[in-house]
């Protein structure tokens, strides 16, 4: 390993995670308000939303995980 | 004797234990098996749960669980003389230090990554868990008047490591900000900050920056003057994201530690000073009994119960296999203890290149080393870092800085703490006013601040750090007691946690209960409280043990015959 490679992991282990987390916080409450529907809370974007439900797979998979979801909750999300 | 021989012997008794004691708890105690799924695969997510290399994890647990602890401890046990010192800080490090870590980071691995308290919960109780809360608490707030106090009297007694300290602020800021911003070479950037840092060094050894004057005019105490400041700057600089000061002040500081790891081992091999200290005394004036006081004077560096924090919260989510738990958690807390060594060696011998009755200047009583310690590894390990050609001025403002840099992040850290904790038990008692963050900061700050400033003038902080050391070990025990619920509970042997576990109690009861004797037979009430106040806490811990314990016995008794 370079000395670039081995500062590059240890940035990601000091800083990288902090700021990665709060990126997530902001993208969680992207989610939230583009699945807002599957909790019962009305969701005037849902139909317009359809076609960026397949770009959001990934993203979707990697927070129901975070919230402490195993498997995907919705049953037509199959992302793992 | 001379700064070799201690070396060796440290770095001997280091060896052995990791090669076979661990090799031992690793094979036979907790049976690490690498075919089993680690927390950083099973729930991979990249950013909390990554399997990681273990040599750079190492270097992220090492500079995570050190800072000014294993520093402050050891300068003051000295008094007892090297010896006594020195074995503990190894010998304790190599079977009960490294066992804690080591058996922290394993149960977490194999309780799903989680923290130390949450196990504890699951094992012993809600009732076990508010009392982990609870000691960490007070850890905290006793680790922020200590070191509040250590920085403020660094910068009165150097001031030229003023300037430096208060650099890194912008230059943390900039640093991981430019290096998230621009995805810049890794290597580049850290080393442009790094000489700036030295930079800046270079320039507080040349201009020192005293308030004597400002206090003559104005009639306050330096002292008094920095401790406020540094809580005013803590209050903020705690209610910042993690990312945009503390974490890239960690990520500098890691890197200083190395760096001062090296400096003074090399000063102490290059220079091979002669020890100009007592091999032992068994009653220096004024000083409590070495037994129990020598056990919890030094606390990180020989046994640490906040590492447990740094083990199960966030090292085992990046452990890739169960077996690197061994180099990680056992050699990384070796890493701390080595520190704790170095700071021996900068006491005693150090301080003996500078004059032969140094030593005994600043040792000649416990009234006297309220004031010294630290300023004494200043002197002792600028004097070994004089030998490899660095000036003495120079010297002197390097270490002053590293120790500046380690206790403010600590101090940061730990307001953190104290104010996720008060949110955590204003939620569970329903305090709504403590449940807002800035309520929580403002009591953890206070906390601390009027414990300091109630002590002499602020100048007493030092005498709150043997009850820090306690309450830390006791901390400690209750890692120790999951580790040893869960042994049992997998039917194997418990004695290497076992041991440990009725050590630290009866060495912390001991100490509590002569502590807050002597305080209040003195007249000092503050302090007899502070200790009654962890004794009692004690007794909570001993009797969650033996309750937990007990009903683990009874569980399986009931599971054998049903």
């Amino acid at each position: 390993m370079k000395p670039g490679d081995i500062l590059r992991e240890f940035y990601r282990l000091k800083i990288g995670q902090g700021f990665s987390r709060s990126a997530e916080e902001l993208e969680g409450l992207f989610l939230l308000l583009v699945f807002a529907e599957f909790y019962g809370l009305p969701n005037p974007l849902g139909l317009y939303l359809l076609e960026a439900y397949p770009l959001l797979m990934e993203e979707f998979h990697r927070w129901h995980l975070r919230m402490g979801m195993r498997s995907s909750p919705l049953e037509w999300i199959r992302c793992c | 004797m001379n700064a070799l021989a201690m070396i060796f012997f440290a770095f001997s008794a280091y060896a052995i234990g990791y090669l076979f004691y661990s090799r031992y708890l690793s094979e036979k105690v907790f049976c690490l098996d690498d075919s089993r799924k680690t927390p950083a695969y099973e729930f991979r997510d990249d950013v909390d749960y990554v399997p990681t290399n273990k040599w750079i994890l190492l270097g992220h647990h090492f500079t995570s669980i050190t800072g000014a602890g294993p520093i402050v401890g050891p300068a003051i046990a000295v008094i007892w003389g090297w010896l006594p010192a020195l074995l503990w800080v190894v010998l304790g490090a190599v079977v009960i230090g490294a066992v804690h870590d080591f058996s922290a980071l394993v149960t977490s691995i194999r309780h799903r990554g989680r923290s130390v308290g949450t196990i504890l919960g699951d094992y012993a109780g809600e009732r076990a868990r508010v009392l982990f809360l609870l000691l960490i608490l007070a850890l905290a707030i006793l680790v922020n008047a200590v070191f509040a106090y250590v920085i403020a009297l660094l910068f009165t007694k150097f001031p030229s490591s003023v300037i430096p300290a208060w650099s890194i602020v912008p230059l943390a800021v900039a640093f991981g900000y430019s290096v998230y911003r621009f995805r810049v070479n890794f290597l580049i950037p850290t080393l442009l900050f790094l000489g700036i840092l030295y930079l800046a060094v270079f320039l507080g050894a040349r201009y020192p920056v005293s308030l004597k004057p400002l206090s003559g005019a104005l009639g306050i105490d330096p002292i008094m003057f920095w401790i406020v400041v540094l809580f005013i700057y803590t209050f903020f600089a705690s209610s910042l994201p993690v990312w945009l000061l503390l974490q890239p002040r960690d990520f500098l500081n890691g890197l200083q530690l190395l760096i001062l790891l090296f400096l003074v081992y090399a000063g102490a091999v290059v220079a091979n000073p002669e020890v100009k200290a007592p091999l032992i005394n068994l009653s220096p004036e004024g000083a409590p009994p070495i037994v129990p006081f020598l056990f919890i004077t030094i606390a990180c560096g020989a046994l640490s119960g906040f590492h447990a924090l740094v083990s199960s919260g966030t090292t085992s989510k990046q452990l890739a296999r169960e077996s690197d738990a061994r180099t990680v958690g056992y050699l990384g807390f070796l890493g701390e203890s080595s520190l704790a060594v170095a700071v021996v060696i900068a006491c005693t011998a150090g301080l003996g290149m500078v004059s032969a009755q140094r030593f005994s200047e600043l040792y000649s009583s416990w009234e006297s080393i309220k004031v010294s310690p630290v300023p004494a590894v200043v002197e002792g390990g600028s004097a070994l870092i004089s030998s490899l050609g660095v000036g003495p001025e120079l010297a002197e403002t390097l270490i002053a800085t590293f120790i500046v840099l380690f206790a403010a992040t600590t101090m940061d850290t730990s307001v953190r703490i104290q104010r996720y904790i008060i949110n955590e038990l204003a939620q569970i008692y329903s305090i709504s006013a403590l449940k807002n963050p800035w309520t929580a900061s403002a009591g953890a700050v206070l906390s601390s601040m009027l414990l300091v400033l109630a002590k002499e003038g602020g100048k007493g902080g030092f005498l709150f750090w043997p009850i820090f050391g306690a309450a830390n070990q006791l901390l400690a025990g209750l890692a120790l007691l999951v580790a040893f619920l869960y042994l049992r509970r997998e039917g194997r042997p418990t004695l290497p946690v076992l041991l440990p576990l009725i050590f630290v109690l009866v060495i912390t009861s001991l100490a509590m209960v002569l502590n807050a004797l002597n305080n209040f037979l003195a007249g000092d009430f503050l302090l007899a409280g502070v200790s009654a106040l962890i004794l009692i806490l004690e007794v909570a811990v001993i009797l969650e043990s033996i309750r937990a314990i007990r009903s683990q016995g009874e569980r399986r008794e009931t599971r054998r015959y049903t």
